[in-house]
């Protein structure tokens, strides 16, 4: 048994050696675009954008070509790592051309979105 | 030699640079095929007013096969031999099921909420729950829960014991500790309902599961902004299951420290994956080709694609052309043997946690409170 005194400095003692751990820490998500085949102009392709490694899973995420918001984007369920960081997958049908730019607009936490390129050369 | 470690949480990522001989090998590797496992993902946000979202997934092996959201309060299969094999009281019953655990997380992240005495911001209660089925035949069943992200009760099968990860945890591991049975029921669960259910469905999804898929190899060269750099990227996609070993050779001569880590394995959208590894030269040398090797458990022996200098140079920064010839077998073995292979290997995704769910009484859990 306790004393009173031990538990009170017992829950001092936890209560200090979590400071610090308390805060509700977020973690950006690392994003890649990218196409299911090698690029070739004029071929029918599939681009693919990959958030993985954040925290907490409130994210919203869009794929655009020149700017415009691409038709018939899917979305794979959003699914949690080992780790309890989030990952999720959205994709779209596409033709690549020249001069033609895809990007993957993620906006997590509700803060700026970040616009990622699909580089047709990676 | 050197040695660089890569890669973040996966580990052993290395790249080597023997000598005269440039190796640079990649290994993805995914969910082990021959261990097996089935988890059961619960994620519940909340603020200061309560509950703010709550979704539920299925998981087999890297597979989702059933969610559940908030909004439609249903659960619903993912895949669709998932919906051909089971009828629609399954569906039924795991619906109210998870409609009890909704509950169970809106009841409880009120007491965390209270208990932590967070006025402001959202917090994430998540609940990872399941069964792993190891190659050897030993079972493991996983029941953690996490709060903000980090690790809150580890359930501590060995002992049939809940550990705190937190100081908030606390409270919740005294009450759960003196409940033996509680405890000893889910072990139950976890080793023996979970187990047979996991086998249940890899039979449904054994086409899935089972299946194969050999990689298709490409190189893709180009040359950097300012043309001082010459880019070999080789991709490797379409393959499954998802680890792979990708090396790329150059016979000869020095490649150079490839100047970005090496990538994730990637995945498409229709179930399979994707790696790419990409070389950067300065300068070309004469003197043998520049190659990608990749291994693959659908490949019958390892795919060699050899990067041709000569197609390339002149080429500017748009994508040239993968130049792809398969190497015979002996010339193959001759470039390993002297290659040397320095390997790393990457793991895709560590085992699966798991998570229990009672397809058809989860009361029991859900009557224990945090």
């Amino acid at each position: 048994m306790f004393s009173a005194k031990m538990q009170v400095s017992l829950v001092f003692g936890v209560f200090i050696c979590t400071i610090g751990s308390l805060q509700a820490e977020t973690k950006a998500p690392q994003v890649d675009v990218y196409t299911r085949y090698p690029v070739e102009n004029g071929k029918e392709n599939v681009v693919i954008c990959y958030a993985r490694r954040f925290h907490p899973h409130i994210i919203s995420m869009s794929l655009k070509e020149d700017g415009k918001v691409m038709s018939g984007v899917q979305e794979l369920d959003l699914s949690f790592d080992p780790d309890w960081t989030f990952r999720k997958v959205i994709y779209a049908n596409f033709i690549p051309g020249d001069g033609k730019l895809c990007t993957c607009d993620v906006n997590h936490l509700g803060q700026e979105p970040i616009s990622y390129k699909l580089d047709p050369l990676m | 030699m050197v040695f660089a470690a890569l890669g973040g949480r996966r580990p052993g990522c290395y790249h080597a640079i023997l000598g005269s001989l440039a190796v640079l090998t990649l290994c993805g590797r995914g969910v082990v095929p021959v261990s097996h496992s089935l988890t059961y993902m619960y994620t519940a946000t909340y603020d200061h007013t309560g509950l703010l979202d709550f979704m539920a997934e299925g998981q087999v092996d890297d597979v989702l096969i059933d969610g559940y959201n908030r909004e439609t309060q249903r659960k619903v299969p993912r895949q669709r031999w998932m919906e051909e094999a089971l009828e629609p009281e399954y569906w039924e019953r795991g619906s109210q099921s998870r409609r009890k655990k909704e509950l169970w997380f809106q009841q409880n992240v009120e007491i965390l909420r209270r208990r932590t005495n967070e006025s402001r911001g959202i917090h994430t209660l998540q609940w990872s729950h399941g069964c792993e089925l190891t190659e050897d035949g030993i079972v493991h069943g996983i029941s953690n829960f996490a709060y903000d992200g980090r690790d809150f009760l580890v359930f501590d099968k060995s002992n049939l014991r809940w550990i705190a990860a937190s100081p908030y945890a606390e409270v919740t591991r005294h009450k759960w500790n003196a409940d033996g049975e509680q405890n000893q029921a889910l072990q139950g669960y976890l080793e023996g309902e979970c187990l047979k259910w996991l086998k249940t469905f890899l039979n449904f999804g054994k086409t899935v599961f089972k299946r194969q898929a050999a990689p298709q190899v490409n190189i893709t060269n180009w040359n950097s902004d300012d043309g001082a750099t010459l880019v070999l990227s080789c991709l490797a996609t379409g393959f499954y299951p998802p680890t792979l070993r990708m090396t790329w050779l150059h016979n000869e001569s020095d490649i150079g420290q490839p100047q970005r880590p090496p990538r994730d394995i990637l995945p498409n959208s229709d179930g399979t994956y994707q790696l790419r590894a990409t070389l950067h030269l300065t300068a070309l040398e004469d003197g043998g080709p520049y190659s990608c090797r990749v291994e693959h458990e659908a490949l019958e022996e390892p795919q060699i694609v050899v990067w041709d200098p000569q197609t390339a140079r002149g080429r500017d920064t748009r994508p040239g052309i993968a130049v792809g010839v398969m190497f015979s077998t002996l010339i193959l073995l001759a470039l390993v043997a002297a290659a040397a292979t320095a390997i790393l290997i990457i793991k895709r995704r560590g085992g699966n946690t798991g998570s229990l769910e009672i397809l058809t009484d989860e009361d029991s859990t859900a009557s224990m409170v945090l």
